[in-house]
């Protein structure tokens, strides 16, 4: 026998539903307000403002609509564009031989201590929620060429026998000299950001089942087998991770390089980043229409870069993570 | 219910009346070590103006200041009276944000803009006359040298401020005696350039803004600079680092050109114990300094303008305010009245009972009117990126300027 349908009949809701349902969207809207005002409005005042030419000093009553000229200017006709560029690139493959190091030194952590993995690991990761700027000032100091600590330390290289050939005698000027400077701000970056990369790593390769490395031991494979057959494999996703979070970060560079040789990058701008540089062009020439568009040019490098990045890491990271 | 329908009947009441009774509350916004420098000389101001309030709206630094009151300005909402820094006072002085002085009711024209220093005066001077922004100090640029090391090399102040030549020639001298004139190269060419500027010409652009930055000025700037740097009489020291302090302190460079708030670094920081160690002099051929100081301006959406007006001018003409704040920070009077103080006859036992202050008002009258542009930080980064290249590279200082104006005028003309 068929039933007849079950018919559903529209009910408007009880007061106390609806009040429920109120409550819970007034619960959230302090984060969507903020994330309205503070995060999505900039962004599409920012997209809307590279198709400007606008000084802010002027007032918003004089922006003037000039359509792909900032794009085109940036692009083609701006040489200190793309020595940022440059840049910033050479310090993103410095960033990413962060990776290496702090893999192994995870492992390192992960074989070698029980007791103090803990504590070791913290200390590691002080750095990443140090301010950026203090960190920046004492390594000024340390990079200082007549008083600085790090050329007082190559001077007693130095001066070692046989091997103090290799060191220079101190004196060299980190933050003046265009061939020194990107690898001395590479430095503080990898200093600050190897705890965190190690954190990770760590927190990952803890996750990977202890019978895979029994297996391997029984086929006779040494710690460094190991380290290439298991735990690489196995950390694919999370390496894919911390990578993606190294390109996004280092395109974006601006605490370091500001801090250690000022907006305009220093000696042949060197240590110029694009972000600094966009700073510049924003607050020190006033021209807040082409600085937008820095911006976006420099947001679509970075997709781009992600995407390139997924591409390369994402399915195998995929494959293996499940 | 009765006893609330009291209170509350009351509460209303006496707000109310409280409210008839508030004074009229004026506010002024200024930068961090400014805001406390005014809410010092209040006093003065409130005993003429029994009716106000004064309320110093303060706390940021000079860098974070000038965006946020950007932002005050945009919507409407900055104070009676701010506090604007020299560099920024162009950028705002063709348009409509703050109110024209020289006009009725301020009345502020060419006779009273005379008492203040040329310079700054052209600073707050838009294209169409109208002037935004009264000086209120005004940093000479000075030159200050160590006495016991030029004595030992045989070199008089007089030698050094003649001419640029004679301050090379004098910086021979004194690197036989192992002592470096000066600390960069740059700065003997960003001095330079600010010499003899006619009037109607501004440092970089002239009066149709184009960039002049290729003309016989620069040229010679360039020049000087190379010469230092080839007779190897500059420290190549960066500045303000810790071994720029030390250099200075250890007598091993014997002068500097720089603003006259320097005397408090040297007096706090650099060579505490060294009184009479120190003198100052003119700069070499009377350079100027441009851009510096700071102003005071009356937004146009300021609802207190008369008592703006009083409140600005009690702070710049009364001139035992000038010299009030000149005795707690240094910073210089933008009003040359305020010169004939007292205090700047004081002699200064630091610097081995010289009349200084008489040297930096002397200096102050000298500095000329150079034509603002609003393109001015543009043109300096560029002009100093080229002088970096000619002095640390050998570009040659010819294609090194018209590379300078080429670029300038790539980004001016957009």
């Amino acid at each position: 026998m068929t039933q007849a349908p079950v018919q559903f009949q529209a009910r408007p809701l009880s007061s106390s539903t609806r009040a429920r349902r109120l409550a819970s969207y007034l619960f959230i809207s302090p984060f969507f307000i903020f994330f309205l005002v503070f995060a999505l409005f900039p962004t599409l005042f920012s997209f809307y403002l590279s198709f400007q030419k606008w000084r802010q000093t002027s007032g918003l009553g004089e922006m003037k609509f000039s359509g792909l000229e900032n794009y085109h200017f940036t692009l083609f006709s701006d040489p200190w564009f793309w020595k940022a560029v440059g840049n910033t690139l050479i310090l993103g493959v410095y960033g990413l031989l962060l990776q290496p190091i702090a893999l192994v030194l995870a492992f390192a952590i992960l074989v070698g201590l029980k007791r103090f993995r803990s504590l070791v690991t913290a200390l590691y990761f002080l750095p990443y929620i140090t301010s950026t700027v203090a960190v920046a000032l004492i390594f000024t100091v340390v990079y200082s060429k007549n008083t600085g600590l790090l050329n007082a330390f190559l001077s007693t290289l130095h001066g070692l026998p046989l091997v103090g050939g290799l060191f220079p005698n101190g004196g060299v000027d980190w933050l003046g000299d265009p061939n020194t400077v990107k690898p001395a701000i590479a430095l503080v970056v990898l200093w600050r950001y190897l705890g965190w990369n190690v954190l990770l790593h760590l927190s990952r390769m803890q996750a990977i089942p202890q019978d895979l490395y029994d297996a391997a031991k029984i086929d006779g494979a040494s710690t460094g087998q190991q380290f290439r057959f298991v735990t690489l494999p196995q950390l694919m996703p999370m390496l894919f991770l911390t990578v993606s979070l190294t390109i996004i970060g280092q395109m974006q560079l601006f605490d370091e390089p500001y801090v250690l040789v000022g907006g305009e990058g220093g000696w042949a701008q060197a240590g110029l980043t694009v972000a600094t540089y966009l700073y510049t062009t924003a607050f020190k020439f006033g021209d807040a229409g082409t600085a937008a568009a820095m911006g976006w040019i420099l947001f679509a490098g970075i997709l781009a870069l992600s995407t390139l990045n997924n591409r390369i890491f994402g399915a195998q990271g995929r494959a293996r993570g499940e | 219910m009765k006893t609330t329908r009291a209170l509350g009947l009351s509460l209303t009441l006496l707000l109310s009346v409280s409210q008839a009774q508030t004074k009229k509350t004026l506010t002024i916004a200024a930068w961090a070590g400014n805001d406390k420098l005014i809410q010092s000389v209040l006093p003065g101001f409130l005993k003429t103006h029994p009716d106000l309030e004064v309320k110093v709206v303060g706390g940021l630094g000079y860098g974070d200041y000038h965006p946020a009151l950007n932002n005050r300005l945009q919507s409407g909402n900055a104070e009676d009276v701010v506090s604007l820094g020299g560099p920024f006072v162009v950028g705002y002085a063709n348009g409509n944000f703050f109110e024209d002085l020289s006009k009725a009711p301020y009345n502020a024209g060419a006779s009273f803009q005379r008492q203040f220093v040329k310079s700054q005066v052209a600073v707050a001077m838009g294209t169409r006359g109208n002037f935004i922004a009264i000086p209120n100090d005004a940093p000479p640029n000075v030159m200050f040298y160590r006495r016991d090391v030029l004595k030992k090399a045989g070199v008089t102040p007089a030698q050094l401020s003649s001419s640029w030549e004679g301050y090379i020639a004098a910086g021979k001298k004194l690197k036989a005696q192992g002592v470096f004139i000066t600390n960069g190269a740059a700065d003997v060419a960003s001095t330079a350039w600010t010499v003899n500027i006619p009037s109607g010409e501004g440092v970089y652009f002239d009066k149709d803004g184009k960039s002049l930055v290729d003309n016989a000025r620069f040229v010679r700037a360039f020049t000087l600079a190379k010469q230092t740097r080839d007779a190897g009489l500059d420290s190549k020291i960066g500045g303000w680092t810790p071994e720029w302090y030390d250099a200075f302190k250890k007598g091993k460079v014997a002068t500097i050109v720089v603003g006259s708030w320097f005397e408090n670094i040297l007096t706090d920081q650099i060579d505490k114990d060294g009184a009479s160690n120190w003198g100052v002099a003119l700069p070499p051929e009377k350079s100027n300094s441009v851009g510096g100081g700071a102003f005071f301006a009356i937004p146009a959406s300021s609802k207190n303008k008369a008592e703006a007006w009083d409140l600005i001018r009690y702070l710049t003409v009364n001139t035992k305010t000038q010299a009030e704040v000149f005795k707690q920070s240094g910073n210089f009077p933008a009003n040359l009245s305020a010169l004939r103080e007292p205090i700047f006859k004081e002699a200064s036992a630091f610097f081995g009972g010289q009349q200084v202050r008489q040297t930096y008002a002397l200096a102050a009258r000298n500095m000329s009117a150079a034509l603002p542009n609003k393109n001015y930080a543009l043109a300096e980064t560029i002009v100093g990126d080229q002088l970096t290249q000619v002095l640390e590279q050998g570009k040659d200082i010819k294609t090194a300027l018209s590379e300078a104006k080429a670029l300038i005028e790539r980004r001016t003309s957009r």
